[in-house]
């Protein structure tokens, strides 16, 4: 029930939001090579520019997304006092931070526009070369889509079994050995109720007679906008210009 | 009074306008048993989790008469109980509270007459028992530390005939032999109706409506208007009532009523 909004969609009518799947993850795959192949910090701020660019286009508050900052704030201090001990230089500690931001702000975008069910449509999509070394794209999608919706339900799991806990007296007052054993009581339980709940998706995936090794149509259709293309364009622009920009 | 809510609002995320819990105001009395209706969402598990200081309330606050450890004179029997165990066998399960208050464990025999359960059961494991025995051991393993208020967060759901007529036993002699005070959240209103004593309406955080249970059922306006459940022996009565142009007492169970409705018509 507390604030899960990690990893949530956000219902909003924007352009961003319209987008095909495929054309989000290929974009962010495109931004993150970008990442990794660019070491200047100018560049980072030009996709850190476009990235909020891109931000402003989905019609999301911007505080929402500022909100997500504490999460990382822990590597970013990290990333800083280590690099201040070890002497690097700043340039550098700078490039590695701006990395991170832009990495994660990235797939936060992609996940506050994008359904849980999108996603695995765009996972596909972007897996389906795999199919030439005969890989199963479509289960290899429906597992990563899987352990994603799973991440909240192992949340509000863990809330519940914390809470009947909390109301039987149970404190995390003690040294480090008790505190240990507190948490080990917490996560067993979960991990129980989490087998089960596979258990209980594989049962009802079974039922509607899925069958990952069939050859299935899909209710959606492949459809590719002007929006896209640009979008899609523009990534590219991006890539060129960090490519050969001095 | 046992409880009381002084202007209460409460709301899960900061940022939000709208208040889950919004200007709450209740005096909730020793020794009674109280019913807590609403629609879904419309607050009630909020209001149990703040009175066992799960949650703090955002704005306002709520005093305890005689209470000083919250935890331990409260007792909140969740919905679904049993979806919430975390240790492997029965034993472990319902002593785990005396462990974190420090009590001694010769309670639990004890505790296993009042809910009904055999001795023999203490050893087996949770994955052994069967769905109403599980619901009986959750409920177990929060009365065994003898909390005052005793809250239930839907208790009949998923309870067969047998294990919800055991569960209104139950209920009744947690008032009458134990003195403790219930709080019940259902929406089972025929449940309800035979054993409690006052009824507690709310919608969207609001209170709506708070009095004895017969007196609450007399404010036709707001039960029509709210689209409040009426437990179906008050509505034969006044069914009775308006038919036969008499007047009954009030009655709670099916045979009481039949016995009333003899004795006038």
């Amino acid at each position: 029930m507390y604030s899960f909004h990690i990893n949530k969609y956000i219902n909003e009518n924007s352009d961003i939001h319209e987008l095909n799947p495929f054309t989000k993850l290929f974009c962010m795959l495109i931004t993150l090579i970008i990442v990794i192949i660019t070491n200047n910090v100018i560049k980072l701020l030009i996709i850190l520019i476009f990235l909020l660019f891109l931000i402003l286009l989905t019609h999301i508050k911007f505080k929402i997304y500022l909100k997500n900052l504490k999460y990382i704030m822990p590597f970013i201090i990290f990333i800083v006092i280590i690099n201040f001990f070890s002497k690097t230089n700043i340039d550098l500690t700078i490039i590695s931070i701006l990395k991170l931001i832009i990495t994660y702000y990235y797939s936060i975008l992609i996940i506050y526009t994008t359904k849980p069910n999108d996603i695995t449509y765009g996972l596909e999509k972007l897996l389906s070369p795999l199919k030439i070394l005969k890989i199963n794209t479509s289960s290899l999608a429906l597992t990563i889509s899987l352990s994603i919706r799973f991440i909240p339900i192992i949340f509000i799991q863990a809330d519940k079994i914390l809470k009947s806990q909390k109301s039987r007296g149970l404190n995390f007052k003690g040294n480090i050995k008790e505190k240990c054993e507190k948490i080990i009581s917490i996560i067993f339980p979960i991990f129980d109720l989490s087998i089960k709940r596979s258990i209980d998706i594989s049962n009802s995936l079974e039922i509607k007679l899925y069958n990952p090794l069939k050859k299935r149509t899909k209710y959606k259709q492949d459809f590719f906008t002007k929006s896209d293309e640009n979008i899609i364009l523009m990534h590219i622009a991006l890539l060129a210009i960090c490519l050969f920009m001095r | 009074m046992a409880i009381k809510f002084n202007n209460v609002f409460f709301k899960y995320d900061i940022d939000n306008k709208d208040y889950t819990i919004n200007n709450f105001n209740i005096e909730l009395e020793d020794n009674k048993i109280y019913g807590l209706i609403g629609k879904s969402g419309s607050g009630k598990t909020t209001i149990l989790e703040l009175i066992d200081g799960l949650i703090l309330p955002t704005k306002g606050s709520i005093d305890f008469d005689n209470i000083s450890n919250i935890k331990k004179e409260i007792g909140f029997i969740f919905q679904f109980p049993e979806e919430q165990f975390f240790e492997n066998n029965v034993k472990k399960e319902i002593s785990f509270a005396l462990k974190n208050f420090d009590m001694s464990f010769d309670k639990l025999s004890k505790v296993l007459k009042i809910v009904g359960l055999k001795e023999e059961i203490l050893n087996k494991k949770l994955d052994e028992l069967s769905n109403g025995e599980r619901r009986m051991v959750a409920i177990a393993s929060v009365l065994v530390y003898n909390p005052k208020i005793i809250m239930f967060d839907e208790p009949t759901i998923g309870l067969d005939y047998n294990n919800k007529k055991k569960l209104i036993r139950l209920i009744k002699a947690l008032k009458d032999r134990y003195n403790k005070t219930v709080i019940i959240v259902s929406h089972d209103i025929d449940f309800l109706y035979q054993i409690i004593d006052k009824l507690i309406a709310i919608e969207n955080g609001k209170l709506l409506c708070y009095d004895e249970k017969y007196k609450f059922y007399n404010n036709d306006k707001i039960i029509k208007e709210h689209n409040i459940p009426i437990p179906k022996i008050l509505l034969f009565e006044k069914l009775v009532e308006k038919d036969k142009n008499i007047k009954l007492l009030h009655s709670t169970t099916v045979n009481d009523l039949i016995k009333e409705v003899y004795r006038n018509v």
